[in-house]
């Protein structure tokens, strides 16, 4: 189980994310909000890229606040960031590999990625740079689960793929649903959200607003997402 | 004199009060040779001389980001010139045939060498930079029927102006005169639309080239100018020591000008000024007292200044001092508030 | 004709030998790290001063091979701690390549000083390895043993890190830390870039240690023979390519034996001539011969 409590971060001084607090355990949560709410932000400090000011991230009872970013595979978090970033001259055996090293010295079981990406097998050994933006993805996933983390991080899991590709992240997301995994996405867009959501969290300037599945959310939120500005205001002050 | 290059329009006062600083150390300048010995003057006279090619170096890293190693090879041109044509195979020695002919020599140079070197940025430019002076350095290195080789040259004739022999302190204001001018045509090149579109392309060459800006082209003529200032500082310098060597072409020789403008600070325009006079200072007392140590001193001074306090240098360093005692709110009021 | 090609490509071993060493020590921090570091060249000159004075002092003219192998793994542990050192005090704050280029070249004039400071200027020789060693005589030519020791020992060494790198799990987490950009991908599949870094570090210090070794039974170890081997280095790599081994060895190849050729033909353009094939290089193919597309 994944605890947030009381997470604050911020950049210099701007305060990216404030004083959120929630939990995931074995299901599917995602973050939504417009572009600069702190979705992103909220999974880079759980994920350890970002350090935060205050508050405490519990997996299963343990605070992974001060274990530094290469130690958060051992605890169990697997990230998978928003633009992929893939070690571009590798194969993609050799970028999940990288990862199978790591879980291997952390003392993690491996899991077999095949079950839940069986794509994966047709391009194992193709440079990941020639792949595709939805195969690419496959294989940021296929490198994060390969450790069989407890907590899965998605940023933007469906953000520019197209509908069948969309399906089969959808499907490999709710295999490792089923295997009991905590899993928090971020998703920019409800409707990509509802595709694969237990729960949606609906984010505003770093605090969350609302809370629900995605349709409640959906019939919650529409005046309100519809009247809003599409960025986030600048200076603060505004609740 | 003293502006910063950050400032984009000076206001009337700002403008003013730099402008009396800038007056008055001129003047200072031009008064210390009558009150210090000889070799204090000529000492002074190498912190003057050092000034245009440390603004060379300071115009590339301020505008383009980029480390110019390769500036000894402007200051080896002019002053193998001068070598030549005033003491090898004596010609003239007058200074306004000198210095053109030099100036004219180091913009083709740095025009040639430009479409090589500056083609790339980063490491490549520098690495590049490194190479082209260890080439030059080789060239006169071997040459020795021509160049002397590793002697060098010496008895280069006493400069004359309009024919007119120049007397030692006549020299001296010349060489005021040459980095003052210098100076000032540099705050006007760093405060014209060449060197704003210079900042403004720096960050990516593919995106400013897709829209149409010569990028190539312009980063040249940067080259072009930084090593314009050195070319006539080699003249100068070349008649200052009466002797030139392949050292004034070797790549330690062009690093001392960015060691000079790091010390003195990349953020302020006054940071070369700074910077000259700093480095020739530290290198004159450590000489003096611990001759082996120099390089030593100088490489670890170069990196803490760019660990501790990255571009800002000792002018940074001062102003923030002096900010702190003079309470910088106050002094910023009181520009403001005038200036307006 | 042929024989002549061959006394070229020959007499140019030892020049080929050391700057495989060195521009793969310096392309080495540059791709695993993505950092500049100039310091290589005066760690280079340090080996080569450790070498010809531990080889006097040690073992005279009484030549032992494993003697002298000793020295040479002494000089490349000076090497490592040298730059680790270096990455420790310095290189680990500087942020832009911008500050560590300008502050790296310091840190060469500074272990310039050192050198100075410690063995002065005056340059030293130490050639009983290279005497004891004998000649072999290949196709007609007479070649000193010491030139096949120098281009094996720099062969292996590629070899053997070639093989560190693709085939093992410290290589993979090497690789992986080079091609990611910002570098946290790698460490969020556990990769610790600490101890990485300080590795690359290591590694191209006795790189460096052992290029100024191993080439100074040949050539003495001489102050200000620091900005020959930086040039050479540097322009290899970037004929090479960024971080390929095979881009490394082929352009030391390539800069060795222009250079060795320009020296007999005319002495005049000796260094001249690597810098002309780099400026064509970088016209042609910018990310150098072997080299794959590079950040910078």
């Amino acid at each position: 189980m994944l605890a947030i409590e009381n997470l604050t971060v911020s950049y210099g001084t701007e305060i990216a994310v404030k004083n959120v607090s929630l939990t995931v355990s074995g299901e599917v949560v995602c973050l939504c909000g417009r572009n600069g709410s702190g979705k992103s932000t909220l999974l880079k400090a759980v994920a350890g890229i970002v350090g935060i000011d205050s508050g405490r991230i519990l997996l299963d009872g343990r605070d992974v606040v001060d274990l530094p970013l290469h130690r958060r595979l051992e605890a169990g978090i697997g990230y998978v960031p928003e633009d992929r970033k893939l070690f571009s001259e590798m194969t993609v055996r050799e970028n999940v590999e990288v990862a199978r090293i790591g879980a291997k010295a952390a003392g993690r079981e491996v899991m077999d990625v095949d079950q839940f990406l069986p794509e994966l097998a047709r391009f194992y050994d193709r440079k990941s740079k020639l792949l595709s933006g939805g195969q690419q993805k496959m294989v940021s996933i296929a490198r994060a689960i390969v450790a069989s983390p407890q907590v899965l991080l998605f940023d933007e899991l469906l953000e520019g793929l197209a509908q069948a590709m969309c399906y089969k992240i959808c499907d490999a997301v709710k295999g490792l649903k089923a295997e009991g995994k905590d899993i928090l996405c971020a998703e920019s867009s409800l409707d990509k959200a509802s595709l694969y959501a237990d729960r949606v969290i609906w984010l505003e300037q770093g605090k969350i607003v609302a809370m629900g599945t995605p349709d409640e959310i959906k019939s919650q939120m529409m005046e309100h997402i519809r009247k809003m500005p599409a960025d986030r205001k600048l200076p603060q002050g505004e609740a | 004199m003293g502006a910063n290059t950050r400032t984009d329009r000076m206001l009337p006062s700002q403008f003013d009060d730099k402008l009396i600083a800038a007056i008055g150390l001129t003047l200072l300048a031009a008064l210390i040779p009558f009150f210090v010995s000889e070799y204090v003057r000529t000492l002074i006279q190498r912190c003057l001389l050092w000034i245009p090619p440390i603004f060379g170096v300071y115009f590339i890293y301020s505008l383009l980001r980029q480390v110019h190693f390769a500036q000894s090879i402007f200051i080896g041109l002019g002053s193998y010139i001068v070598a030549f044509l005033a003491g090898k195979y004596f010609l003239t020695s007058e200074l306004l045939i000198l210095l053109p002919l030099s100036l004219l020599a180091c913009v083709v140079v740095a025009y040639v060498l430009g479409i090589f070197i500056m083609r790339r940025t980063g490491f490549y430019f520098a690495i590049m930079g490194i190479a082209v002076t260890m080439v030059f350095w080789s060239l006169v290195y071997k040459m020795r029927q021509i160049t002397g080789g590793s002697d060098g040259i010496s008895d280069i004739k006493n400069p004359t102006l309009l024919g007119i022999q120049l007397s030692e302190q006549g020299f001296y204001y010349i060489c005021l005169l040459i980095s003052v001018g210098l100076i000032v045509l540099m705050y006007r090149i760093l405060h014209s639309p060449f060197s704003m579109q210079l900042k403004a392309i720096r960050g990516d060459l593919q995106k400013a080239e897709s829209i149409g800006i010569p990028v190539h082209q312009m980063r040249r003529l940067a080259f072009v100018v930084a090593g314009a200032n050195a070319g006539l500082s080699g003249v100068l310098l070349a008649f200052l020591y009466n002797y030139v060597g392949p050292t004034s072409f070797a790549w330690e020789f062009g690093a001392q000008f960015v060691q000079a403008a790091i010390i003195g600070g990349v953020n302020y325009f006054v940071g070369p000024i700074v910077g000259a006079f700093a480095f020739v200072g530290l290198e004159f007392l450590v000489s003096t007292w611990f001759p082996n140590l120099w390089e030593i001193v100088i490489g670890v001074t170069v990196a803490l200044v760019v660990v501790t306090v990255g571009e800002e240098g000792v002018t940074g360093i001062a102003k923030n001092l002096l900010g702190r005692v003079f309470k910088g709110a106050n002094l910023k009021e009181r520009t403001y508030s005038d200036g307006k | 004709m042929l024989s002549t090609c061959l006394r070229y490509v020959l007499n140019s071993l030892p020049v080929v030998s050391y700057v495989i060493l060195l521009s793969f020590s310096y392309s080495f921090i540059l791709y695993i790290c993505g950092r500049v570091s100039l310091t290589f060249a005066g760690i280079y000159l340090v080996g080569a001063y450790a070498t010809v004075s531990l080889g006097m002092a040690l073992m005279g003219n009484n030549m032992s091979f494993a003697g002298f192998i000793g020295i040479l793994l002494l000089a490349c542990l000076l090497g490592a701690a040298m730059l680790v050192a270096s990455y420790l005090c310095f290189e680990r704050f500087l942020k832009t390549d911008v500050h560590r280029m300008v502050a790296t070249s310091s840190l060469l004039v500074a272990s310039r000083g050192l050198v100075k400071v410690i063995w002065g200027t005056t340059p030293v020789t130490y050639s009983a390895p290279f005497l004891s060693m004998g000649v072999s005589e290949i196709a007609g030519n007479i070649v000193p043993n010491y030139y096949l020791f120098m281009l094996a020992v720099a062969l292996l060494l590629m070899l053997a890190l070639s093989y560190f790198l693709n085939r093992t799990c410290w290589g993979m987490r090497f690789r992986a830390s080079s091609l990611d950009g910002e570098r946290t991908m790698a460490q969020a599949c556990g990769v610790n870039q600490n101890v990485v870094t300080l590795m690359t570090f290591a590694i191209a210090g006795v790189l460096a240690g052992l290029a100024g070794g191993l080439y100074a039974p040949i050539a003495g170890a001489a102050y200000g023979s620091e900005g020959n081997a930086l040039l050479l280095a540097a322009l290899s790599v970037i004929i090479g390519g960024v971080g390929s081994i095979g881009g490394a060895v082929l352009a030391a190849f390539i800069v060795g034996i222009a250079r060795a050729v320009a020296a007999i033909k005319m002495p005049v353009l000796e260094l001249a001539v690597p810098f002309i094939i780099a400026s064509i290089t970088l016209m042609l193919r910018p990310f150098g011969l072997w080299g794959k597309e590079f950040r910078y």
